[in-house]
């Protein structure tokens, strides 16, 4: 049998190949956790970012918690993009209760544009006062092929 | 000379082709991105995003934590949708029912109702029922502690081809102890575009 390598194929084949391997990397979404103190507090961030591209324009440099209403907890991310175009991304907080379990839905995706080089600073508060962990997931699901409709 | 395809770019052609290919009709997420985007009413996404904004605002503003009884009792008041579309304004306050009740500080009551009304009027009759056979037809209700008002506006302009569409969410919350608004929130959503798409 006769093996091929891939630099033997045609032009073409070797575009829709990669056409293709960058559609599906588009799918990876990234995933942010808190680092804790052994006091519980935010001493850093863990990233997951099987999608490198969009880490590249959307990656966590901070995380801050704070109480509101008392007893409800408040969430704020640092994300800077090393771009240098302007770039789109989305994201949403997933809420976990101390057992481990969801807390709520999830909530929704929100889309968000960051400048070159710029920081920006999104927040978020927990559905219920039960909530004592959270993970950012960070998405870039604007496909081109889902740019219009009907 | 016979020029045949190479297998692997059959393959390829065949996955672009399925990718790029007519959408078949399927579920998606109602709280994802890939949701159709229409630049001449209120989507789902709007509701979704303006009753999140709206609801941290009220919950991070820390005002519900001070009633003087926990939880508080809630009633929803005039809600006007003066868009130039018609919508059940549930949409907006149901989302946001849920969100504060999930809090833990405010409870809806269905006591008293705006205009007389209430959602649920067998919880109204029941109540009163219960207050008459335990002999407290004479005591006040339980009147709500918060009532909540909200507008929905819209703000259209153009440039050219280019279509441009605000909906402005607002919200005001009343003490009814000092007849006070305690909170007020705004959460605008502005879509710009030629036609309708999906995704964003």
């Amino acid at each position: 049998m006769k093996i091929t390598s891939p630099f033997s194929l045609p032009p073409m084949a070797i575009i829709l190949l990669g056409a293709i391997v960058a559609s599906t990397g588009c799918n990876l979404t990234n995933t942010v956790r808190p680092k804790r103190a052994p006091d519980g507090a935010v001493a850093g961030v863990v990233q997951t970012a099987p999608n490198w591209w969009l880490d590249s324009k959307a990656n966590v440099v901070e995380a801050r918690e704070s109480v509101v209403n008392g007893d409800t907890k408040k969430v704020q991310v640092s994300i800077y993009s090393d771009q240098l175009q302007q770039q789109r991304f989305s994201y949403r907080f997933e809420w976990f209760d101390k057992s481990g379990m969801r807390i709520g839905g999830m909530d929704s995706w929100k889309s968000l544009m960051i400048l070159p080089k710029q920081t920006i600073v999104v927040d978020a508060t927990a559905p219920s006062p039960q909530v004592s962990d959270w993970i950012l997931q960070i998405s870039d699901t604007n496909y081109p092929w889902n740019s219009s409709a009907p | 000379m016979t020029t045949s395809a190479h297998p692997s770019l059959l393959a390829a052609l065949c996955t672009l082709i399925a990718t790029l290919g007519c959408r078949p009709t399927q579920y998606v997420d109602s709280k994802g991105t890939n949701l159709v985007v229409s630049m001449n009413q209120v989507n789902i996404q709007d509701f979704e995003q303006a009753s999140e904004a709206l609801v941290t605002s009220m919950i991070d503003s820390g005002v519900l934590a001070k009633a003087p009884r926990q939880p508080a009792a809630l009633a929803i008041s005039r809600i006007i949708n003066d868009t130039s579309r018609q919508f059940d304004t549930d949409q907006l306050m149901k989302k946001i029912r849920i969100a504060l009740l999930q809090t833990g500080k405010v409870q809806v009551t269905q006591a008293v109702g705006f205009g007389g009304k209430v959602e649920d009027p067998m919880a109204k009759e029941t109540y009163e029922a219960k207050r008459f056979l335990d002999g407290k037809s004479q005591t006040p209700v339980d009147l709500p502690d918060f009532t909540i008002t909200a507008k929905i506006l819209e703000n259209a302009t153009s440039a050219g081809s280019t279509k441009q569409i605000s909906y402005i969410f607002q919200m005001s919350l009343a003490d009814t102890a000092s007849g006070r608004l305690v909170w007020e929130g705004e959460k605008t959503i502005t879509k710009q575009g030629e036609k309708n798409a999906i995704g964003f």
